[in-house]
């Protein structure tokens, strides 16, 4: 039974078990809402993406993003870091354990790292992790490393517009997640 | 009962090392209490050595042992076959033991025979294996090929453990450069790949969503005893991160999301460092396929960024004594994590 | 017990009118550890950072979250701001409501809904903050400069200008370098000497600089504002405390026939040497590998006639040992061999020569006195073919970039051989003309019209003789047509490469170096006179190729460099560096490769295990070097090396804060 079936059919005890039961009370109450209120569309899930921004390459190129007010969906979760280099695999599994349903990792263009050399771990460490994500059965479109400069603000807004998008048509994240109500 | 000629050698070369002062403890194999499942065996004595066997099934690893000898400063020795010498040469390089404390015992090995298989293979009922296996046992290479069991030729590769079926190091790396060569090194093994990678290609084969199956169900299984991390030689820290209470990278619950994480955490640690010695699903109590993740990131690290450079350990002999303490003037081991070339490929535009 | 309070800024209406602030504030209310939550219209202002000092004190907050504008606006204002409070500054994290919320996002729910996920990921985190507190690391007020060609010169004169002392070490018997052998300079063709000598003599007599010639460095330890440097001193076999230069000694040295490295061969030179007449020192040096008393045994003739007696053939190379708190490596070029060109015959033929022979045969102090002859038979060239490009961007042969200079020297030549020989006449192979440069395409204008250089972009195939002449053979790439002259004498501009030794001097002073060997600056735009190594800087060509006026400019930013470290007494270091917990660490030293800065070392510490003291290796952090990339936290298997400020701790809780 699809995850989307178990929440519509308010089917609650068999959508815990996937969902865990705040997920699955949220979706029941969500599915519930219309049919009481006869509103208009259901508020249908959001994907949620955290992105991993390095501050002086992606974080600033986010800014500009802002400053040059270019939008995109406000899905996105930005969590600074100093460089792409800090982030450890095990962040990016702990984003989707704890729900997130897509996460990029976000860093200066190679050559351009402020520390010289760290996103060059970064591509390396990433480059296999995708695989390693993919090999145990996550869509590909979840996880997702891209190279923002501080001068990219159209680039930053388009990415995460991008990443929205294919995070969307994919739905709820289940591989990895704590099925736990996470308080 | 006949001792064959690596035992005997063996038994001397220990007799020799303890006698003299030398060594203060041999590792190697005693027999266990079943024939065709020796164990680890520590000799302190001299007039003990003889308690040592080499046959055909001493397939544990031994290196990982080394380092409950971390702390001290005598020498030890190890008998090492191939997967054993790799996992050594890891240690030495990650820096955790000093080659200069170690007395490399080596012995070339054509494959490892798991007592199953060969019962299996030579049609024994259940339990009758003991007496037959003794007879394989003795001999530390029972026939090239094969050799008779139970009236039946067996052939040495229905025998052999799977992890040795995929074996590409019959001997210790030479810039190990053993103390001792108890054996012949043994010849060169080429596994296809298909021996090599056969099970990751056919998971690879498969849609994501059945992948996604195959280890949600395998990983649902697992017990959190970590047995495969203690028995792994290149989980050589001294913390694990895994038991780190205070971050508490994985929490406590055993459940599918945490084993999960566990095992992606352990996937990456040991990713290009893994020596292939199968140890962890040999431990395994659920028969989780963990060598197929390893193997997985191991072969798509060499894709990417090329051959997975052995550690080089310290010139042979010739520092020993001269670094005292921390081990210093060791090389540093090469992990392709640490590491990245300029034109390294780029997918992430 | 943590007591955070929060602080939602409407930014005017650029938060306030897309997110809904109070709804922000309410929510914050709720989260674990906040006991005060608030919004106002301008927090930045001076009312509003009143306000937080006040809330501080009356709420005895712990721990502050500014909803706010991007942390890369005003972190440091708020840093402030908490601090006059009495709290420490890094107790404070600043949500992005406005740059990453308000100004992307339009005016609806989901968009408050993510205001509120970022302060919590804020307040999740600030409960994790620790004080954190700048180090300081006194600073050696000494620099060295490694080369003494005009960078070197450069950079050690503005350093000593600035009241600083100086040690500047240069390898060979004169300071000098390369320029020191140019004739006269592009674009205005002023004479190198008359420029450089001057220079040379400040820098000998300036009080704050110590010179010392005929040295090398062998060893660099220590880092940023605290290096000791073992200076090797050769042997010159002559006490130049009692040398006064008079040169008596070379002019009776019987051994005369010595090419000449400074004057490219093209001249003698004898045992017992100083490289050129205007030398700084001007003081000789014995090159024991051509002196016949330390070849036979036999001679003395210098120690005999020297009035001063300074002649000391037992002297021992000498170590000196410096203190210095920054470094400034300028140690220069090669250049490239061209006989790997065998197709234009260097090294067969006598009148095949390169850039540099010409500037030695047109100097009027030159071999030649400054005529141009041929080395072969001294006869005046009237056909001079100039080929470009010798080794530079040619990937299979050569080396794959441009060598900038040779352009326009290569004009410079053209029409020094038009002014120096009437008559003659300069043809010039060329892939492309780049003059960029201030008068450059001037300058390279002149050369073709107004002294007649033929230019013929092409490629020559073949250079060989006929009769006494040299027949270029190439082709002209524009018409399309093969080219032949008849050439009197052939120059090959050969390409600028690094020192065969720069590798080592990379090595052995601590920085890294790219695939040419040219030393690599720290950031390719912000950082081009910096080094990874905190405390070492580039000046000149051993960084790439250059002219003059870029080295002297670059020397000048490296010493500008040093002058800001050592205006301090103490370098402040940054407080959010990595830091290993060493009862973790395993010693492994995996991170140490990853970290830039070299600030990862092994170390040894005392421990007990089981009532015995043991000692054992772990990793340990210069917190001098580090500048907090935390690259290494994410190599070190254990999680034991952290980044402060950005710990495992604070981002695992602003992920699950987010996710919530
Ligand atoms: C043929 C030719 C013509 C040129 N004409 C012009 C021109 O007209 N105008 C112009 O602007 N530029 C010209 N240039 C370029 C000019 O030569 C360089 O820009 C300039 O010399 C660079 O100076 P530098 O100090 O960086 O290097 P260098 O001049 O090479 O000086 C480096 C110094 O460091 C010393 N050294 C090296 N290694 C060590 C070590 N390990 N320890 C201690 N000391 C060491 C060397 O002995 C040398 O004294 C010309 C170049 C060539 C080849
Ligand atoms: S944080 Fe960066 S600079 Fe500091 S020690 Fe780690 S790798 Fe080096
Ligand atoms: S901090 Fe980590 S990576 Fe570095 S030496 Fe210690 S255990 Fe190894």
């Amino acid at each position: 039974m699809s995850i989307r079936a178990a929440a519509a059919g308010s089917q609650t005890a068999e959508a815990e078990e996937v969902l865990g039961p705040a997920e699955a009370r949220r979706q029941a109450h969500q599915a519930s809402q219309p049919a009481a209120a006869g509103a208009p569309a259901p508020q249908a899930w959001e994907p949620l993406i955290v992105a991993f921004c390095c501050n002086w390459c992606s974080y600033a190129g986010a800014d500009l993003a802002g400053t040059s007010r270019l939008g995109y969906p406000p899905n996105v979760r930005v969590i600074r870091v100093p460089c792409s280099g800090r982030v450890n695999p095990l962040f990016i599994v702990k984003a989707f354990q704890s729900g997130a349903d897509g996460v990029l990792v976000a860093g200066c263009h190679p050559g351009d790292c402020h520390y010289s050399t760290g996103n060059y771990f970064t591509r390396r460490r990433f480059l296999l992790f995708r695989r390693l994500l993919e090999f145990i059965g996550v869509e590909p479109g979840r996880f997702h490393a891209r190279w923002i400069s501080g001068s990219e603000g159209p680039k930053f807004a388009q990415v995460m517009t991008e990443i929205t998008q294919e995070v969307r048509r994919l739905g709820p994240n289940r591989m990895l997640r704590d099925a736990r109500d996470v308080q | 009962m006949t001792v064959n000629a690596v035992t005997e050698k063996l038994r001397q070369t220990a007799r020799d090392l303890l006698q003299s002062g030398q060594v203060g403890v041999v590792i190697g194999f005693e027999d266990g209490r079943f024939p065709g499942q020796p164990r680890p065996a520590f000799i302190r004595r001299a007039e003990d050595a003889d308690r040592l066997v080499w046959n055909a099934f001493c397939g544990a690893n031994l290196a990982k042992y080394v380092l409950d000898y971390r702390v001290g400063d005598g020498k030890i020795a190890v008998v090492a076959k191939g997967c054993d010498g790799a996992a050594l040469a890891r240690i030495i390089g990650d820096q955790q033991f000093p080659r200069q404390r170690l007395v490399v015992l080596a012995v070339g090995c054509p494959g490892m025979l798991d007592a199953g298989r060969v019962a299996d293979a030579a049609g024994l009922p259940d339990g009758a294996w003991d007496a037959a296996l003794a007879q394989v046992a003795a001999a530390a290479e029972p026939g090239a090929d094969g050799f008779e069991l139970n009236g039946k030729p067996v052939s040495r590769s229905a025998g052999l453990r799977p992890q040795c079926v995929r074996c590409r190091q019959p001997n210790v790396p030479a810039a190990l450069e053993p103390d001792v060569w108890l054996s012949e090194p043994a010849p060169e093994r080429h596994p296809s790949p298909d021996q090599l990678y056969g099970d990751v290609a056919a998971l690879e084969a498969m849609s994501v969503e059945e992948r996604g199956r195959f280890w949600e169900e395998a990983f649902s299984r697992c017990l959190r005893c970590f047995a495969c991390r203690n028995v792994c030689p290149v989980c050589d820290c001294r913390e694990c991160v895994l038991d780190d209470a205070q971050t508490r990278w994985l929490g406590k619950a055993v459940n599918l999301a945490e084993n999960q994480f566990f095992h992606l955490t352990r996937a990456m640690h040991v990713a290009g460092r893994c020596v292939g010695c199968g140890q962890c699903e040999e431990a395994c109590p659920v028969g989780l396929p963990l060598t197929v993740l390893y193997r997985k990131l191991s072969h798509d690290l060499e894709e990417l960024f090329g051959p997975v450079e052995m550690p080089a350990p310290q010139e042979g002999k010739a520092a020993a004594g001269a670094a005292e303490g921390a081990a210093a003037g060791l090389e540093k081991a090469e992990w392709a994590l640490t590491r990245f070339r300029l034109n390294d490929p780029d997918e992430f535009d | 017990m943590k007591r955070i309070g929060v602080f939602i800024c409407w930014c005017g209406s650029n938060i306030a009118g897309t997110v809904d602030v109070e709804k922000v504030a309410e929510a914050a209310r709720s989260m674990p550890g906040v006991v005060y939550a608030t919004d106002y219209k301008y927090t930045c202002s001076e009312p509003g950072q009143q306000m937080i000092k006040d809330a501080i004190r009356e709420q005895h907050l712990t721990g502050v979250v500014i909803g706010s504008c991007s942390p890369r606006m005003h972190e440091k204002t708020f840093r402030k701001t908490v601090e006059s409070a009495g709290l420490n500054p890094y107790l404070l994290e600043v949500a992005n409501l406005r740059e990453h919320c308000s100004w992307v996002h339009p005016r609806e729910e989901a968009t408050t809904r993510k205001a509120i996920d970022l302060v919590r990921a804020a307040v999740a985190k600030v409960a994790r903050n620790h004080p954190l507190h700048q180090g300081h690391i006194p600073v050696e007020k000494r620099a060295l400069v490694i080369g003494g060609g005009i960078a070197g010169i450069q950079a050690a004169l503005d350093i000593a200008e600035s009241g600083y002392e100086t040690v500047l070490v240069e390898r060979e018997p004169s300071i000098g370098g390369r320029m020191a052998q140019l004739d006269k300079t592009f674009p205005t063709l002023d004479c190198s000497a008359c420029i450089l000598t001057p220079k040379m003599v400040d820098v000998s007599r300036h009080d704050k600089v110590t010179l010392l010639t005929y040295s090398e460095v062998e060893k660099v330890e220590g880092y940023i504002g605290n290096f000791t440097v073992t200076v090797r001193r050769k042997a010159a076999y002559v006490d130049h405390s009692k040398c006064t230069g008079c040169g008596l000694c070379m002019e009776k040295c019987p051994a005369k026939k010595i090419p000449s490295e400074f004057e490219m061969s093209l001249g003698r030179r004898t045992a017992i040497y100083r490289p050129f007449p205007q030398a700084v020192p001007n003081k000789p040096v014995i090159d024991r590998e051509h002196c016949l008393k330390f070849k036979t045994g036999k001679c003395g003739v210098c120690a005999h006639f020297c009035p001063r007696g300074a002649i000391d053939y037992e002297q021992q190379d000498q170590r000196v040992t410096l203190h210095v708190g920054a470094i400034v490596v300028a140690t220069g070029y090669d250049l490239f061999d061209p006989a790997l060109y065998s197709e234009y015959g260097y090294g067969r033929y006598p009148d095949v020569i390169t850039g540099l022979h010409f500037e030695r045969l047109v100097n009027s102090s030159g071999p030649t006195g400054g005529h141009i002859v041929r080395p072969s038979d001294h006869k005046e060239p009237k056909n001079v073919v100039f080929i470009q490009c010798v080794g530079s961007r040619d990937e299979a042969k050569g080396v794959s970039y441009c060598s900038k200079i040779c352009c326009m020297y290569t004009a410079k030549h053209a029409i020094l051989l038009a002014e120096h020989v009437p008559g003659a006449h300069p043809y010039v192979f060329y892939m492309d003309v780049r003059t960029a440069g201030k008068g450059y395409e001037e300058f390279y204008k002149r050369a073709t019209e107004e002294f007649g250089a033929t230019y013929i972009r092409g490629r020559v195939s073949k250079v060989y003789p006929r009769g006494d002449k040299l027949v270029v053979r190439g082709e002209d790439t524009l018409l399309g047509k093969p080219v032949e002259i008849e050439a009197d004498l052939v120059v090959l501009a050969n390409a600028v490469v690094a020192r065969h030794d720069a590798a080592e001097v990379a090595r052995s002073v601590g920085f890294s170096y790219d695939g040419h060997h040219f030393f690599t600056e720290a950031h390719p735009k912000l950082a081009p006179v910096e080094t990874n190594t905190a405390g070492v800087f580039l000046a000149g060509v051993c960084q790439g190729p250059k002219d003059i006026p870029e080295t002297v400019a670059q020397a000048s930013a490296a010493a500008a460099k040093v002058v800001a470290l050592f205006s301090k007494d103490q370098m402040a270091t940054n407080p959010m560096t990595a830091q290993v917990d060493p009862a973790c660490c395993a010693g492994c030293m995996l991170c140490e490769p990853v970290c830039p800065y070299h600030a990862i070392r092994p170390e040894t510490i005392q421990e007990r295990v089981g009532g015995k003291a043991i000692s054992r290796q772990v990793a340990s952090v210069n917190e001098g070097l580090c500048q907090g990339c935390g690259a290494c936290t994410a190599a070190c298997r254990t999680g034991c090396i952290d980044l402060k400020g950005y710990t495992h701790q604070q981002i695992l809780a602003e992920v699950e804060a987010l996710c919530l």
